[in-house]
């Protein structure tokens, strides 16, 4: 009589638990690169490019690197493989995941976001000169 | 200003609808409801008024206006100069508006002959308040002085510098965005959107009115119909991803992709849900649940990637856009939430007396069948809503903000589709009520068989990659099986009419099987490809053989195609991946599109990654004291002093050697000692660019002779900057190759589930048309009964084909 019940609630109890399990394997947790450096594992960091610093990419290797200030001010090396995201020259703040080994940061992925695309600074505000 | 003010006035016209439509439902007063309707056309009017405003504002380069000025220019021409009617926010609101108000006449008119106007509308004009009050939050036409006031920006400003082209500009539509496919993929995810309004307003109705059965009647054609079209919406993005934006596949997780999923998800349960309730009588609450949870998802979604909450996660790039939306989104969320939950709870002892099943949802009954594949797509819908807003979650329950990898998604997804190919196939041999044992095996017996030898010979000539695609593929077959012999029975009945779900069922086999094969199979190599030369990969031979200048009318952009010539055993084909720098960026960086060849079995997919120019600079081969003339300027002189090798284990590139070479270049009078360096991996140098003085140089091989040192030589390349400009370049395209077999299954499989829905969408609203003129003929009593017909005949039909 119960058992429909009991078929649904074994399906749904796979669910979540295989939710729950998998959610934890594949978080990744949004942190600074001073924590970066002591987690050790994939995490993802918010900052931007230093303009100072220089930029190159490898084609031979595939590899772009970059180096990255964070809001708390820290530096870190990143090398992403991969060649150097559009728009990286205007984004006005860069995401990061990947994981730090040794002293450099590998990325995975690089997110920029790009004032010129949604933010209201205007080319029609007077210039201030 | 006429155009603000049309805005507030939709606000004010969809407030008195909406009161008109409730005084109307509550006091069942039917001269209130003729005045709400009538108010109602009024409102679509003043929003087809406020869109042509906008297109019209656009077309004539406006720019007094922020969302013309940040999303067209002068430059942009038609059909994408149109398309930035909904490239923003605001324009993207209004076009949902708009929709969701023309969808709404269909609406009353359909409510209208089935004689639930007033309260059907009551919630859908409640919902178009809400969204025209969002409107007046982020006003399309507000003005740049309005925006920018504190940043100094007066009218008197705008108005002087208006006679010049140069500074009164638009921003312009981003690039990116620039190709067909703006052209349908937002206004259909929107007419889905707004579609998705309509099943919702009929649960409520039917809540109000104490039908719970009925609605589900009612709302059939309405839920097929949101299936179909947010379906294609989401089909179309992902085909946009694929072929244009060149991510590579066709579904990304990102949470803008996601939010339009879950919806989709919901409202697919629900139709499955709905055709239970009008068979058995059961699943009463669970489907008014659905319909609020739908239309929910819908809103959630719109918070979720239109508030900025997520603002650190996905690759749509949002940035806030304002406290007031965020506060706005989130009541209108949590308002219809109340709303539809409140009502649900109130009805909650009546619905219970409703309930009739005696007899039914027996484990080997259909409806028991359909009830679990419902479930399964909720907790779908559950997992990827879970996941999408883990940042926020997360936060809430105090842990450190963190995002989830895709993984988590596909990890979750590929048991539960297996599980639902079965049951949709076990489903479709069961019978309602009860499926004796004998006839579920024999069923499902001979299409279990094929799909098991079929499974099983992939597997074994490797054409399916792992037991895991294996077990996707015996789940695929199973339900194409079975749902094949359906559709055969149909055919031979000349009933092609009720194909419709059976189509769809096959479509969504071909997915999954081409989703696991894409994922699994598809090999990516990293090419530099340099033109003239060939480099072999994958199977093929790359050959760059130039760029050509495309759309050169448009000052705007330099836009290039590359021709990349793929052969195999002597068949040539090319891909033309195309790579092009904007003003939008100041031509800072490229933007990239793939170029792809298809072939029936896989699709040869060219991503470009970057792009350089080699130079075919002369050589020069020296020892230590040895000067010789450089070969491009014989005025000057290079010598090779010695070698550098403090650096050679503390590289700047990890796992390479770095090695120098001292060297001294004279001209003129002058001489410049410098150091060059190259990389060395084990196996090839990597030179490091250098200039001195004129020259460029490279040093491209090193060659030591530990037991004569002076016979140790350096090679270096030497060019000049007027070198470089002059014909002696050649083009280098870096790229990702990737071979990705069975994507087409992926087109294949969207294509026919679509157009079984398509087919089913036709069927619902044709039947609808039959028992509304039935029950014009007679009083709403009979029309009642004559649907049950309808209904019973259907699945008769169904019950009796397993015996044909």
């Amino acid at each position: 009589m119960k058992t429909r019940y009991v078929i649904g609630a074994l399906i749904i109890i796979a669910a979540v638990s295989g939710s729950v399990y998998l959610l934890s394997q594949s978080e990744i947790q949004y942190t600074t690169i001073a924590q970066a450096r002591t987690l050790g594992r994939k995490v993802q960091i918010k900052g931007r490019w230093d303009t100072n610093a220089q930029t190159s990419y490898d084609q031979n290797r595939n590899l772009f690197c970059f180096t990255l200030i964070d809001d708390e001010g820290n530096r870190i090396l990143v090398e992403y493989t991969g060649a150097k995201p559009n728009n990286f020259e205007l984004a006005h703040s860069v995401v990061v995941r990947g994981r730090v080994e040794g002293e450099r940061f590998h990325a995975s992925e690089i997110l920029t976001k790009c004032p010129s695309k949604y933010e209201g600074t205007s080319p029609l505000v007077p210039r201030t000169e | 200003m006429l155009a603000q003010f049309l805005v507030h006035l939709s606000f004010g016209m969809a407030l008195a609808v909406a009161t008109g439509y409730w005084l109307g439902a509550v006091r069942n007063n039917q001269a209130t409801t003729v005045t709400a309707r009538t108010l109602y056309y009024a409102l679509v009017l003043i929003l087809l008024c406020v869109a042509a405003m906008l297109f019209i504002a656009i077309a004539t380069h406006n720019f007094d206006y922020t969302y013309v000025q940040s999303y067209s220019s002068r430059a942009l021409e038609p059909p994408f100069l149109y398309a930035a009617f909904y490239s923003g926010q605001e324009g993207s609101f209004l076009l949902w508006t708009l929709l969701t108000s023309i969808v709404g006449i269909a609406v009353i008119q359909y409510s209208r002959t089935h004689r639930i106007e007033a309260e059907t509308m009551a919630f859908y004009s409640l919902v178009l308040v809400f969204l025209t009050l969002m409107l007046v939050a982020k006003n399309p036409f507000t003005y740049l002085w309005e925006s920018f006031a504190r940043e100094g920006t007066t009218r008197e400003f705008i108005e002087a510098i208006k006679g010049d082209p140069t500074r009164y500009e638009g921003r312009g539509l981003n690039p990116v965005l620039q190709n067909y496919w703006i052209m349908i993929h937002p206004p259909m995810l929107f007419t889905g959107f707004a579609a998705m309004t309509a099943p919702f307003s009929f649960a409520m109705a039917g809540l109000m009115r104490r039908q719970y059965h009925e609605w589900t009647r009612l709302a059939q054609p309405w839920i097929i119909a949101a299936v179909l079209l947010l379906g294609i919406g989401i089909c179309l993005g992902g085909f946009w991803a694929y072929e244009t934006l060149g991510w590579g596949g066709f579904w990304a997780w990102d949470p803008v992709e996601n939010s339009s999923l879950v919806p989709w998800l919901f409202v697919t349960a629900l139709l499955h849900t709905t055709l239970v309730q009008r068979r058995t009588r059961g699943l009463v609450r669970t489907n008014v649940l659905l319909a609020i949870a739908a239309f929910c998802a819908v809103l959630y979604s719109t918070f979720l990637t239109r508030s900025g909450v997520l603002g650190d996660t996905s690759v749509h790039s949002f940035v806030e856009p304002g406290y007031l939306v965020y506060v706005l989104l989130l009541v209108f969320l949590l308002g219809f939430l109340v709303l539809g939950v409140g009502l649900v709870i109130l009805r909650w002892k009546d619905m219970l007396q409703h309930v009739v099943r005696h007899g039914m949802f027996a484990i080997s009954s259909r409806e028991f069948m359909l009830s679990i594949g419902a479930l399964l797509i909720v907790l779908s819908a559950v997992i990827v809503l879970l996941g999408t807003s883990y940042p926020i979650v997360a936060e809430l329950v105090g842990k450190p903000k963190a995002a989830i990898e895709p993984i988590f998604y596909n990890q979750l997804h590929l048991p539960i589709s297996i599980l639902v190919l079965l049951i949709n196939g076990i489903s479709l041999v069961a019978i309602w009520s009860y499926t004796p044992s004998a006839r579920l095996a024999k069923g499902i017996g001979t299409a279990a068989l094929v799909a098991l030898a079929s499974a099983t010979a992939g597997y074994a000539y490797s054409i399916i990659p792992n037991w895991q695609a294996a077990l996707a593929f015996f789940g695929a077959i199973i339900a194409l099986f079975i749902n094949g012999q359906h559709i055969l029975r149909l055919l031979r009945n000349r009933k092609p009419r009720a194909l419709g779900a059976f189509i769809s069922h096959a479509g969504f086999a071909i997915l999954i099987v081409g989703i696991v094969q894409f994922a699994w199979t598809s090999t990516t190599v990293h090419l530099r490809l340099v033109e003239g030369e060939s480099t072999s990969a994958l199977g093929y031979t790359f050959t760059l053989l130039g760029k050509e200048r495309l759309e050169k009318h448009l000052p705007d952009r330099e836009k290039y195609r590359y021709v990349v010539a793929v052969e195999k055993g002597g068949a040539e084909r090319y891909a033309y991946p195309i790579v092009y720098f904007s003003d939008f960026n100041k031509r800072q960086a490229p933007f990239l599109e793939p170029g792809i060849i298809s072939t029936l079995g896989h699709d040869i997919y060219l991503a470009p990654k970057a792009l350089d120019i080699e130079e075919r600079a002369p050589t020069l081969t020296l020892t230590k004291q040895n000067p010789q003339s450089i070969p491009i300027d014989s005025t000057a002189s290079i010598e090779l002093l010695g070698f550098d090798m403090s650096r050679a284990q503390n590289s700047d590139i990890p796992g390479a050697l770095m090695l120098g070479a001292i060297i001294q270049i004279r001209k003129d009078g002058v001489v410049k000692d410098t150091t060059i360096y190259t990389y060395f991996d084990g196996q090839s140098f990597i030179p490091k660019r250098a200039t001195v003085g004129d020259f460029i140089l490279e040093l491209a091989r090193i060659e030591r002779n530990q037991k004569h040192p002076e016979r140790s030589t350096a090679t270096f390349r030497i060019g000049n900057i007027s070198f470089l400009i002059s014909n002696a370049q050649r083009q280098v395209l870096v790229l990702d190759a990737s071979l990705k077999p069975m994507i087409n299954l992926v087109w294949c499989g969207f294509l026919v589930l679509l157009s079984g829905v398509f087919l089913s969408t036709i069927r619902a609203f044709r039947s609808q048309k039959n028992t509304r003129i039935a029950s014009e003929n007679s009083d709403p009593q009979l029309s009642h009964s004559s649907a049950h017909t309808s209904a019973t005949t259907e699945s008769t039909t169904v019950q009796q084909m397993p015996n044909t």
